[in-house]
C-alpha cells in the first residue's frame, strides 16, 4: 500500500478523483498490491501501477490508466499515454517505478480502468501494436 | 489436380456500379495465394438467389483490396460499362461483319438442328400412333384422324421447316459479347504515357491505411460485419486459421465513445479475439491498439 500523493500535481483535480476511485477499487475489491500512483508532467494523466493478485493476470506489474465512461477517447490519446510510459520510470514520484521498466519494454501494455457514474469500474487491457489475443 | 494457370499481371479488375469484381478463377486463386486477398464470392443461381452458402464466381473485392492491387501494379481497373460501350462503338467494320456473319451462321445451324429434331420426334410419334391404330378397334379411328390434323404429313413439313428458320432468324435477339468474357481488344492495361482518362481509382477509405498495414504484416483481411467491425484479421489463410482481431480503422483524432471501448473489448473477448483500432498518425505512420477484457 505504497500510495504516493503529491501536493503539487501537474494534473487537474478531477483526474485525481477519477484515479482515487480506481485505486480504491483495485486495492479493496480486486486485491491488487504494491499500488503506486504516478504523476508527472510527461504523463497526459496520472497513472496507477500495481500487481494483480495471484491467479489474476499473472504477477507482473501493470500500469492502470483511469478513465471515465463519460469521456471521449481517441487514437491520439492512447498514443500519448503509450509514448509517455517508458519515461515514467525514474522520474515519476511513485515508488517501485524501477521495477516497471521491464514491463515497459516488452510490447507496451496497460490496463484502462473505466469508471461509470455509479462508480462501477471495468478493466480493459490495451496493448500497442499487433498483440495476439490471449485466448487464441 | 491441374495446376492453376498463373495469370499475367496486371490483370483486369472490373468495376460495376461502384463494386469491384474478378471473374477469372485463375486470377482469383492467384490473388489469394500471392496477394493474400480472399474477397467475397458473390455469384449465385438466378433461379434460387436465396441460396447463399456456397456462392460462386464472380468474386467481389473490397475497395481496399482493389486499391492495393492497383497500387502494387498487380491489377488495373476496368470500368465495365464504359469499356463495353467503347468496345461496341470502336469495333472495326470487318470484325463486326465477320462476327455478325458468324452469328447468323450459328443461328441458322441452330434452327436447322431444332427443326430436324422436331421432325424426328414427329416421325417417331406418327409411327407409334400408326402402330397403335393398327392394333386398336374401329372405334379409335377418329382419334387417328385427329392426330393427322395436329401433325401435317411429311410432304408439307419441308416447306414449313424453311419458313420456321426464316421466322426464327428474324426474331432472334442480337447477342453481344460481355466484357467479362471479351478479348483483350476490349481493354488493356492503361498506358502510363497516355493522357486518356482511365477508370477512377478505388476510394481511399479511412480504414485503408490500417488495412494496408495489417496486410503488409501478413494478415488476411475480410469484411468484418459478421463480427460487428470493419474488418476481420486472420493470421493466415482464413481456411486454416481463426481470426485474431476484429478491426476498426479510425482517423487519428476521431472521437471514440468510452462505451465503444467497453463494448468493443467485450465483443472481441467474447469471440476469443481482440478488438483492434488503429489509424494513421500525423507522420503517416499507422499505429494500432488491441483491446481485451481485463478479466475482472
Amino acid at each position: 500500500m505504497s500510495t504516493t500523493t503529491t501536493t503539487a500535481s501537474p494534473h487537474p483535480q478531477h483526474l485525481h478523483n477519477l484515479l482515487q476511485t480506481v485505486h480504491t477499487h483495485l486495492q479493496h475489491q480486486a486485491d491488487w498490491h504494491s499500488l503506486t500512483i504516478h504523476t508527472s508532467p510527461a504523463l497526459p494523466r496520472p497513472l496507477i501501477c500495481g500487481i494483480p493478485p495471484e491467479g489474476g493476470r499473472g504477477a507482473k506489474k501493470m500500469w492502470v490508466l483511469p478513465a471515465s465512461l463519460r469521456e471521449k477517447w481517441s487514437l491520439r490519446k492512447w498514443a500519448e499515454v503509450f509514448d509517455a510510459l517508458p519515461g515514467v520510470e525514474g522520474d515519476g514520484e511513485g515508488q517501485g517505478g524501477g521495477e516497471g521498466e521491464e514491463e515497459g519494454k516488452e510490447g507496451k501494455k496497460l490496463m484502462m480502468g473505466i469508471v461509470s457514474d455509479d462508480s462501477t469500474v471495468v478493466y480493459y487491457v490495451v496493448g500497442e501494436g499487433i498483440v495476439k489475443p490471449k485466448q487464441n | 489436380m491441374a495446376t492453376p494457370k498463373i495469370p499475367e499481371e496486371p490483370f483486369p479488375i472490373y468495376l460495376v456500379s461502384s463494386r469491384y469484381f474478378l471473374y477469372d478463377a485463375d486470377v482469383i486463386s492467384h490473388v489469394r495465394r500471392i496477394h493474400r486477398m480472399c474477397g467475397c464470392l458473390t455469384g449465385t443461381l438466378p433461379q434460387i438467389p436465396q441460396q447463399n452458402v456456397f456462392l460462386g464466381l464472380p468474386l467481389e473485392l473490397m475497395s481496399e483490396e482493389a486499391l492495393l492491387l492497383v497500387e502494387k501494379g498487380a491489377g488495373y481497373i476496368v470500368d465495365d460499362v464504359r469499356t463495353h460501350e467503347c468496345g461496341l462503338r470502336d469495333i472495326l467494320e470487318e470484325d463486326k461483319k465477320a462476327y455478325l456473319e458468324d452469328r447468323e451462321e450459328g443461328k441458322r445451324r441452330g434452327a436447322e438442328e431444332y427443326v430436324r429434331r422436331m421432325e424426328e420426334k414427329k416421325n417417331v410419334f406418327v409411327r407409334e400412333r400408326n402402330n397403335d391404330d393398327g392394333e386398336a378397334g374401329e372405334g379409335e379411328a377418329e382419334d387417328g384422324v385427329e392426330g393427322e390434323t395436329v401433325f401435317e404429313n411429311s410432304s408439307t413439313s419441308n416447306s414449313k421447316a424453311a419458313s420456321t428458320i426464316a421466322a426464327m432468324a428474324a426474331n432472334a435477339v442480337m447477342y453481344y459479347p460481355t466484357a467479362s468474357t471479351s478479348h483483350q481488344i476490349y481493354h488493356c492495361p492503361p498506358d502510363p504515357s497516355s493522357t486518356e482518362i482511365t477508370a477512377p481509382l478505388p476510394e481511399r477509405t479511412q480504414g485503408y491505411p490500417l488495412y494496408k498495414h495489417l496486410h503488409e504484416n501478413g494478415y488476411f483481411l475480410s469484411p468484418g460485419l459478421r463480427f460487428g467491425a470493419q474488418y476481420m484479421a486472420y493470421p493466415g489463410d482464413p481456411l486454416r486459421f481463426h481470426s485474431h482481431f476484429v478491426v476498426n480503422g479510425l482517423g487519428w483524432d476521431d472521437e471514440i465513445d468510452m462505451r465503444d471501448v467497453v463494448g468493443g473489448g467485450r465483443l472481441g473477448t467474447g469471440v476469443k479475439k481482440a478488438w483492434m483500432v488503429g489509424g494513421e498518425d500525423e507522420e503517416g505512420k499507422v499505429r494500432t491498439f488491441c483491446i481485451e477484457w481485463g478479466g475482472f
